[in-house]
C-alpha cells in the first residue's frame, strides 16, 4: 500500500523541468573534468604531496649519509635511521595511493566502497604516527641549519651527540604526535566514526520497514 | 547477426550511453536531494564518476551496473557530507527547487516517504528502475537476506511440529 502510493507521487513528477533536462554533451565534457569527490573524502592530493616532500626529504637524507660518511667520525645512527623511517613512510603513502584508486573507487557496491573509504581515514591517521618521528628527528636538523644561516651557535642540545639528543628526539615526536591528535586527526577521527557508524546502520537496516 | 549486435554493444560511445541514461541519475537526486543547487551538484557528481567508470570495451550490461553502482555510491557520499554539515532533519521549507511542478511533486513525494532511511531510499531507487533482486547484492555489497524481504517469524509453538515432522518422519 505504502508502496503504491509513493509510487503514484513518483509517477506524477513532471517529464521535463529545469531540474531534469537532458544532459547536453559540452555539459558532459566539463563534468568529466570535474573532481566528484567532497573535499573531506578526498585524500588524493594530501597524499601526493606528501609523497613528493618525502622522496625530496629522502634524497636530503641520502645526501646527508654520503656528507656524514665523508666526515670522520661523525654520527651515522640518526641519518640512517631518518632515511629507514622516510623509506618506510614513502612506501606507505604510494601505496595508500594505490589502495584508494580514486579512479575507480566510485564503481564499487556500496559496502565495499565505504569500507575502502573507512580504510583510506583508519590509514591517514595512522600515518600521523610516521610523521611524529620523522618531526622528532628532522626538526633539530632544520633548527641546525637555520641557526647556521642566522650565524648563531647550535644548541649544545641538539648539535651534540648521546643520551641528551635521542631524549629531545623521543620528546619531540611525543608532542608533534599529541600536537597532530589535537589538530590534525580530530577531523578524520570523526569522519572515520561517520562513515563507519553509516555502514553500520545500512547492514543492521531491516528494509522490511521501507518497501 | 548476434555476435555483431553485441560488438555494437561493446563499442557504444561512452557519451551516447550517458546521455541516454541521465534519468537514472535524476532518479536518485529526487531521493538525496533538497534543493537545486545540491540536485545541481549531485548530478554533476555522479556523471564525473561514470565517466571515470564507463570505459570504452565494456558491455551494455556492465556499463549499466557500473552507472547504477555511481548513482548510489555518490548519494551515499553526498548524504554522509551533508550529514556532517547538519544534525537534523529536513523540513519542507528547505526543499527549494527552480520549478514549480518539480516542486509540488517532489513536496508531495517528500511527505509520503517521510522518515525512510537511506538504505530504504536505495532499495526504492532500485525498485523504480526495475533492478531485479537478485542483482541487488552485487550492486550494494550487501548481504542477500538483507535485501529479500523477510519472511513473518512464526511463534515457537506453530513452528515446532513441521520441524519435528521434516526431522523424524521425512529423514
Amino acid at each position: 500500500m505504502e508502496l503504491k502510493r509513493l509510487e503514484e507521487h513518483w509517477n506524477q513528477f513532471p517529464e521535463m523541468s529545469m531540474e531534469e533536462r537532458p544532459v547536453l554533451s559540452t555539459d558532459l565534457e566539463k563534468m568529466a573534468l570535474h573532481n566528484p569527490f567532497a573535499p573531506d573524502f578526498y585524500l588524493k592530493t594530501k597524499l601526493l604531496a606528501r609523497t613528493y616532500a618525502g622522496a625530496l626529504l629522502w634524497l636530503g637524507a641520502l645526501y646527508q649519509i654520503k656528507a656524514a660518511r665523508s666526515t670522520e667520525g661523525s654520527d651515522l645512527v640518526q641519518p640512517i635511521l631518518g632515511l629507514m623511517l622516510l623509506t618506510y613512510f614513502l612506501y606507505f603513502h604510494i601505496r595508500l595511493l594505490f589502495y584508494a584508486d580514486y579512479r575507480s573507487l566510485g564503481s564499487q557496491p556500496l559496502i565495499p566502497f565505504l569500507e575502502k573509504i573507512e580504510t583510506i581515514f583508519d590509514r591517514y591517521m595512522h600515518s600521523y604516527r610516521i610523521i611524529s618521528p620523522l618531526a622528532g628527528l628532522y626538526l633539530p636538523v632544520m633548527y641546525n641549519l637555520i641557526a647556521g644561516l642566522f650565524r648563531h651557535e647550535p644548541h649544545p642540545l641538539v648539535a651534540g651527540g648521546g643520551f641528551y639528543r635521542w631524549l629531545v628526539i623521543v620528546f619531540l615526536s611525543v608532542s608533534c604526535y599529541i600536537l597532530f591528535l589535537h589538530t590534525r586527526i580530530g577531523k578524520y577521527k570523526k569522519l572515520y566514526a561517520t562513515v563507519r557508524s553509516y555502514r553500520q546502520n545500512l547492514i543492521l537496516t531491516n528494509p522490511q520497514k521501507a518497501v | 547477426m548476434e555476435a555483431q549486435k553485441k560488438k555494437l554493444f561493446v563499442d557504444e560511445d561512452p557519451r551516447s550511453f550517458l546521455k541516454n541514461q541521465h534519468r537514472k541519475v535524476y532518479s536518485i537526486c529526487r531521493l538525496f536531494t533538497n534543493h537545486y543547487k545540491e540536485h545541481q551538484s549531485l548530478v554533476a557528481n555522479i556523471l564525473a564518476v561514470a565517466c571515470r567508470c564507463i570505459g570504452p570495451g565494456k558491455t551494455a550490461a556492465e556499463r549499466k551496473s557500473l552507472y547504477i553502482k555511481a548513482c548510489i555510491n555518490m548519494a551515499v557520499l553526498h548524504a554522509l557530507s551533508e550529514g556532517l554539515k547538519k544534525d537534523r532533519a529536513v523540513t519542507d521549507k528547505e526543499i527549494q527547487f527552480k520549478s514549480p511542478d518539480y516542486q509540488k511533486s517532489m513536496l508531495g513525494f517528500r511527505t509520503a516517504a517521510r522518515g525512510i532511511s537511506d538504505l530504504e531510499k536505495i532499495l526504492l531507487f532500485l525498485h523504480f528502475e526495475k533492478v531485479a533482486p537478485e542483482d541487488i547484492p552485487g550492486l550494494t555489497g550487501l548481504a542477500p537476506s538483507l535485501v529479500r524481504p523477510q519472511q513473518p517469524r512464526q511463534a515457537v509453538g506453530q513452528r515446532f511440529i513441521p520441524y519435528l515432522k521434516e526431522k523424524i518422519i521425512w529423514s
